[in-house]
């Protein structure tokens, strides 16, 4: 293989970046399970199938009260889809989800029936963060698909860094935690001790339904079912794990790079 | 091929019954364990099942020459046992591990140390292991390592930049996997094996499931196996893509790191074709694969693949052609046959090193016992044989799906689960990417799930990793590291 | 005026004198010993100094005309001194180190308070200055053989000071030995002179190696490049050297180091400069060849060191070399007939034996304050000593920094001198020889490199990072006489640095005297702001505008810093350390570490060997213990030194057989010895 190979190969695949955000974002897989959408008013009167059969324990459906489903908690098995009478609870093809906050991922209530999406950081971090990101990645016991998810992130598909956001290695020149995995005890201090290496003003960022609630292993007594009780969160991206461009979906919306201002619900 | 043993035999995806699995008092068990592993055989699995106070020891033996699995178990007993680590290395991983679970203490263990638990923040190895000397220094790494990838510790003992001596300390991301599924399966439990090592969902899903089918006295219909043969060939060529781009990224040859991250997630993208998501989750189920493919999907999926094998046709080929690189990968990270085969190594570390072992040839189930992968072979144990390795899986891959996908079977995919046998003991093995993954399971009177034991490959190559660095220089770890590729989450479960 | 600087010098002399009576005579009384002996120490060498400097700006070639100061029953046995513009120079040099270790043995001897006694220590050491002073200023033979075998002695009790350990007393008898074989070849030497010209004065013996042939001339030259260079410690004749000066005692080995291994280079200087007339070309490449290979080796062994004095020690060797270098070069262009050259090659050599005197003496001298405070020699016990003793720190770091010719300290400009006198004279000649001039600039730039790197090993292992033992983390600052002693040479060397210019006027004389060219004219340029090269070909350099260029910039990056620091919150966190429960010292970099790279590279000379020992209870895997260990062959010991001992030895035990025992034997032996030399009279 010579350089004149390889430079006549590039040459001929030309730029393999995608457009998005610039053009329309590339299509996901038919059978993707994308956000979840819930019309309480669409239940079955004392239903409340959807709850027994959810793995996580997601969707409670108090007496007297509509039925809500912690998209946190999600781990998108979609087998409350299958076995809802009433569609009440339906899956979109949206690959929207990150929020800013943790309440704003309970759906269920009236004018909450989709997922009301992140807004942009405030103008003061924009400003530091808009066109550099740094973000400095914990696995605080993932289970590598997340991790796999992010690091695609990086590739020339996807290229991350034509936003300036990038993984760096050193907590010190980072500007944003991204935690992954629901957070053992035994990596505790680690992420404690990677917050406090982090330089302010700092951002974080829960990935996947095990960093936001402990995902499929919610309530074993070995983690912290999530990062929320150990670091101040700032965006969370649910899924499991979040399809790439869910995760671009959500940085994008933090620094307003999205560029459709009006998208919001 | 018979010959006398003790054990009993089993075949790779079938169940027997509890009491059928022989039973001797302690000492004669670990024995007869010690005597085939003397003759050359392999411990797939070495655990404890706790019976009141007592602990009974149960040891899964694999017959490769014979095609066959071997079981027994001990009495039950407390206290503590002789090591058979002190004669056959390839027992202490899971000696410790008997230790930490059950409290049990393996007589003359050359190193009891904790595997998983702690008691503070963050995995005691006790005191690490120290070389004397003036000029010795230590290094260490993790667990916070500076890349996108799991914890885990690894402290080297170095003179200068030679490294003598490693020692890796893991338990970071311990869930507690197999303490959950006790007196399942529960709700959550399928979805906990598929994230077991979310990167061999299609993997542990299979072992998952064939156990549970084994345990039903039932077999996934012909056509899910089929499907379930084709999703473990997908992920075995979207993983081994991206490790020759990470090897090609740490040699710093970026024609084919950039390309492999792309096609990588090509071959992630089929997996997601058939069943919605890159990683196939929610495509094997216990009683067969509850998505199916019809044709115009997997006509779709048989163009897809051609594009991106001959994409990673051609990064692999200016990978082998670069004298660079090659200069860089052959004679580093060394390990022998001998010290391959003492420690357990499985996988392709292991066929790496020359020793033919693959679960998909040695004890064929589901839809291997009709379609055969040929085993892919290297002699050399270096950084460049496992790289060989993954290259030669990801052709006769292709060349498998391509067979596969133009003779597709008829049928249903999905049937529905009978009861589980009540007091009976499972075996499931399954040819992950990484290697040999094994799901022991056992049932108690009520049918429930009263102990289930899941060895992932990482947990046998580990060790193999530790003493592929001696004598090399510290710079090279990152090559070793990624030439074994290990799993930090399916070790620590 | 000629009688004021005779009183200076003769005041320092009794001073020393009155030093050492004082020391020894109340050596009871260890406080009042300590203070007299070394105070009176540090008067005689500020006495010194002002002499020497105020000699050399006077300019004058003879500033004491040739004094007896004591007379023998027979005429020729006589003691007389004179001091001419080299004296002067050497005499400057042991004065200004000699007063800078006084001031810091102040403190440094209150170390040996009830342990040893200091009033020999202090008696010995003003005895020391004394006789080094007196080698300096010696006018005839009588004087120099005497003041040079007493310098010897008293070196060697000075070595042995702490007899009680084995390596020690070792060390002083193998230097004992060296001495004497110098002593001897300068003495035979000497005599080859003397008896040509019939007269024992230096006087005399100016150009007297006209009158010899040229055989005899190669000879004497030959043993006084033997002798001398033993004494100076050129390889490979410096054996003695890096297993004596980490023994002593700091300050001595200071002294050592800083002062007593000139005296080899004074009596180059004295014997190829003057007496020996002018040179054939092999006489200045020998030198040059053997300071090039003494500079590369020295350094090469300093790196693989860790013991912090032996370091030091191999890098006096490189340091020798280098001035060999420069008297080399300037020989040969004596040959040639380049005057302009040879001064320029001599003002180097000489320039940079007054700076490694200062710099060497200052690293001893933190060496001993580190020592003292953490009670061991190996680096690899050391470290966090930057927190724990800031004054020391910095004055060794300055003392690194002028060690690694790095602008604008004092070795960066002598070694700049050198470069340019070595790569001017690659035009001098046509013929082969002049290769090794280039050759010689590029392995000067190859030990320039490598002292670099040692020196940030030396420094970096010693006192950054954490703390590798318990006596490092109790570390002490020294006290305020070591730390004074420490200053002195510090401002030393930055003077030598700023101010090359104003210093050459003082080696004028000295170039005078020695190649008839008068030089600082021709090196000074723009009122002497800039150093330049001597001639057309050679370049120009201005260490004191290259430090007010710093000073003059220094107020940028400080006005950004007050701008922006405003703004911004500082906070300390603890190092980044992957999120692990903690770093310990274990995790640091080792010295030997370090330097494993350059060992690989030049595994031919050292031979390497590691030897890695692996215990195990059952299975191989496991190791119980593993042990590593490398040692490195002592290529000159092992190769040239034991097998002359080995022959040596047989050939004694051959001889032995005359050793009869029998008195009959013992008379034939004497008959026939009578009847020999009667027959060889006749």
């Amino acid at each position: 293989m010579s350089v004149h190979d390889t430079l006549l190969n590039r040459l001929k695949r030309g730029c393999e970046t995608m457009a998005y955000p610039k053009g329309p974002a590339p299509a996901l897989p038919d059978r993707h399970g994308g956000a979840l959408k819930v019309e309480a008013a669409k239940c079955d009167a004392g239903c409340s199938a959807c709850v027994t059969v959810c793995p996580t324990e997601a969707i409670a459906r108090p007496s007297g009260k509509s039925v809500a489903l912690d998209l946190g908690r999600c781990i998108f098995c979609a087998e409350c889809v299958k076995v809802c009478p009433s569609k009440a609870i339906t899956q979109t093809s949206d690959h929207r989800m990150a929020v800013r906050r943790r309440e704003d991922l309970v759906l269920g209530d009236t004018g909450k029936e989709q997922v009301r999406l992140a807004q942009a950081l405030d103008k003061k971090l924009r400003r530091l963060f808009g066109r550099s990101l740094k973000l400095r990645q914990v696995s605080a016991a993932g289970c590598n698909a997340c991790e796999a998810d992010t690091n695609v992130l990086g590739t020339i598909g996807w290229d991350l860094g034509r936003f300036g956001i990038q993984f760096v290695a050193s907590p010190r020149h980072a500007d944003g935690l991204l935690i992954t995995g629901p957070v053992s005890k035994n990596m505790e201090l680690a992420l404690k001790k990677t917050y406090i290496a982090l330089p302010e003003p700092r951002i974080v960022i829960a990935l996947g339904a095990c960093a936001i609630a402990g995902g499929p292993f919610i309530g074993h007594q070995q983690h912290h079912n999530g990062a929320s009780g150990l670091v101040p969160v700032d965006l969370f991206i649910p899924g499991c794990p979040p399809h790439p461009l869910t995760i671009l979906d959500g940085l994008l919306r933090l620094l307003d790079r999205l560029g459709e201002a009006s998208e919001r619900r | 091929m018979k010959r006398d043993t003790p054990f009993t035999l089993l075949t790779n995806g079938t169940a027997l019954s509890w009491a059928d699995v022989p039973e001797w008092p302690l000492a004669e068990f670990l024995r007869n364990v010690g005597a085939e592993l003397g003759r050359g055989e392999r411990l797939s699995s070495f655990f404890g099942v706790p019976e009141g106070d007592a602990l009974r020891l149960v040891a899964v033996l694999a017959f490769d020459a014979g095609n066959t699995l071997a079981v027994g178990r001990s009495q039950p007993f407390t206290g503590s046992f002789p090591a058979l680590t002190a004669t056959h290395a390839q027992a202490h991983l899971f000696e410790r591990e008997i230790w930490e679970q059950h409290g049990v203490v393996p007589e003359n263990h050359p190193w009891l140390k904790p595997v998983r638990k702690d008691h503070g923040a963050g995995p005691a190895v006790g005191d690490f292991f120290r070389v004397d000397g003036r000029e010795i220094h230590e290094v260490a790494v993790g667990p916070v390592h500076a890349g996108i990838i799991e914890p885990g510790h690894f402290r080297f003992q170095c003179a200068g930049e030679e490294v003598l001596h490693l020692e890796i300390a893991l338990g970071y991301q311990h869930r507690g996997v197999e303490e959950a599924i006790t007196g399942g399966p529960h709700r959550a439990t399928v979805y906990q094996m598929e994230t077991v090592a979310g990167d061999t969902t299609i993997g542990h899903a299979t072992a998952y499931a064939n156990a549970l089918e084994a345990l039903a006295g039932t077999e996934a219909p012909l056509r899910a196996q089929w499907l379930r043969a084709i999703a473990l060939e997908l992920e075995r060529l979207a993983n081994h893509t991206g490790d020759l781009g990470a090897l090609a990224g740490d040699v710093a040859f970026l024609p084919t790191a950039s390309a492999c991250g792309k096609i990588r997630g090509d071959f992630l993208n089929l997996t997601a074709l058939l069943c919605g998501n890159r990683f196939g989750r929610g495509l094997v189920r216990p009683g067969g694969c509850p998505l199916d493919g019809d044709a115009e999907r997997l006509s779709q999926l048989r163009k897809r693949l051609e594009t991106a094998l001959a994409e990673v046709q051609q990064a692999a080929a200016w990978l082998w052609d670069a004298a660079s690189v090659r200069t860089r990968f052959e004679h580093t990270g060394h390990l022998h046959a001998k010290q391959a085969a003492g420690i357990g190594l499985v996988g392709p570390a292991a066929r790496a090193c020359g020793l033919v072992r693959d679960v998909r040839f040695d004890h064929p189930t589901g839809w291997h016992r009709f379609a055969q992968v040929p085993v892919s072979v290297w002699p050399d144990g270096d950084v460049f044989a496992r790289a060989r390795v993954r290259w030669l899986e990801i052709q006769r891959s292709g060349d498998f799906l391509r067979e596969q996908l133009d003779a597709v079977p008829e049928g249903e995919t999905m049937s529905s689960l009978p009861a589980l046998a009540p007091n009976s003991l499972a075996v499931a093995l399954v040819e992950g990417w990484r290697g040999e993954v094994c799901h022991v399971a056992l049932t108690g009177p009520d049918g429930k799930l009263r102990r289930y034991k899941i060895t992932d490959p990482s947990f046998h190559n580990w060790t193999g990793l530790a003493l592929a660095l001696r004598g090399q220089a510290i710079s090279d770890f990152p090559l070793c590291n990624k030439s074994f590729n290990l799993s930090y989450c399916g070790f620590d479960l | 005026m000629m009688e004021s600087s005779a009183i200076l010098l003769t005041f320092a002399l009794w001073a020393y004198v009155a030093g050492m009576a004082g020391a020894l005579v109340l050596q009871r009384a260890e406080r009042l010993a300590n203070v007299i002996g070394f105070g009176l120490a540090a008067l005689g060498g500020v006495c010194g100094v002002i002499f020497s400097v105020s000699s050399l700006a006077a300019g004058r070639a003879m500033t004491i005309a040739p004094v007896t100061l004591w007379s023998g029953p027979i005429p020729a046995v006589r003691l007389v001194v004179e001091a001419d513009a080299l004296s002067c120079f050497f005499v400057l040099i042991v004065s200004l180190v000699g007063l800078a270790i006084s001031v810091f043995s102040l403190g440094y001897a209150r170390t040996y308070y009830g342990r040893k006694n200091v009033g020999v220590l202090a008696g010995v050491f003003n005895a020391l200055l004394l006789v080094t002073t007196l080698v300096f200023i010696a006018g005839n033979l009588w004087m120099f053989l005497i003041a040079w075998e007493l310098m010897a002695l008293l070196a060697y009790a000075m070595v042995s000071f702490e007899h009680e350990d084995r390596e020690t007393r070792q060390a002083g008898v193998l230097y004992f030995i060296m001495s004497h074989l110098d002593a001897a070849c300068i003495l035979l030497g000497f005599l080859m002179l003397t008896q040509a010209a019939g007269d024992f004065s230096f006087a005399s013996l100016r150009g007297i190696g006209a009158k010899l042939s040229p055989q005899q001339r190669d000879a004497a030259f030959m043993l006084f490049v033997i002798g001398f260079g033993i004494k100076a410690g050129a390889v490979p004749l410096h054996i003695w050297l890096p297993v004596a000066h980490p023994v002593a005692p700091s300050n001595i080995s200071a002294l050592m180091s800083g002062v007593l291994i000139k005296t080899g280079i004074y009596g180059l200087a004295r014997v190829c400069f003057e007496f020996l007339g002018p040179p054939p070309m092999w006489w200045g490449a020998t030198l040059l060849t053997a300071g090039t290979v003494s500079a590369v080796l020295g350094v090469l062994y300093a790196l693989m060191e860790h013991d912090l004095k032996r370091l030091l020690a191999y890098h006096s060797i490189e340091n020798i070399g280098i001035i060999l270098m420069g008297l080399g070069a300037a020989l040969m262009f004596l040959h040639t007939g380049h005057a302009v050259l040879a001064s320029l090659a001599l003002i180097a050599g000489l320039y940079h034996t007054i700076n490694h005197a200062v710099f060497k003496a200052l690293l001893f001298l933190g060496a001993g304050a580190v020592l003292h405070a953490t009670h061991t020699r190996n680096m690899e016990e050391m470290g966090g000593l930057a927190k724990r003793m800031r004054w020391t720190s910095l004055f060794f770091l300055v003392g690194a920094v002028a060690i690694s010719a790095l602008p604008p300290l004092n070795g960066f400009v002598s070694e700049w001198l050198t470069y340019q006198s070595l790569l001017q004279g690659f035009g001098t000649t046509t013929s082969l020889v002049r290769l090794m001039f280039p050759l010689g600039g590029a392995m000067l730039a190859l030990t320039g490199a490598l002292a670099a790197a040692c020196f940030v090993k030396a420094f970096g292992i010693t006192f950054l990072a954490q703390p590798r033992s318990e006596h490092a983390r109790n570390a002490h600052e020294a006290s305020l006489p070591m730390l004074v002693g420490q200053g002195i040479l510090t401002a030393a060397c930055i003077i030598l640095g700023l101010f090359p210019t104003a210093f050459l006027k003082l080696l004028d004389p000295l170039t005078q005297q020695l190649t008839g060219h008068q030089l600082s004219q021709q090196l000074t340029v723009a009122n002497g702001l800039v150093l330049s090269g001597a001639t057309a070909q050679g370049g120009t350099v201005s260490t004191l505008g290259i430090t007010l260029m710093f000073v003059c910039l220094l107020p940028v990056p400080l006005a950004l810093w007050a701008v922006f620091a405003r703004r911004t919150r500082t906070r300390i966190a603890p190092t980044w350390d992957c999120g692990q429960r903690g770093l310990t010292p274990q995790m640091e970099y080792t010295a030997t570490g370090f330097s494993k790279p350059l060992r690989m590279i030049f595994k031919a000379l050292f031979r390497p060997r590691r030897e890695v020992q692996r215990e195990y209870d059952f299975s191989p895997y496991f190791a119980t213990t593993l042990r590593f260990e490398s040692h490195m062959e002592e290529v000159f010991q092992s190769r040239i030194y034991r097998p002359v001992n080995l022959w040596l030895l047989r050939l004694s035990r051959r001889l032995r057989a005359l050793q009869a025992g029998s008195l009959q034997a013992y008379l034939i032996y004497v008959f026939i010895t009578l009847v020999a030399l009667l027959l060889f009279a006749s």
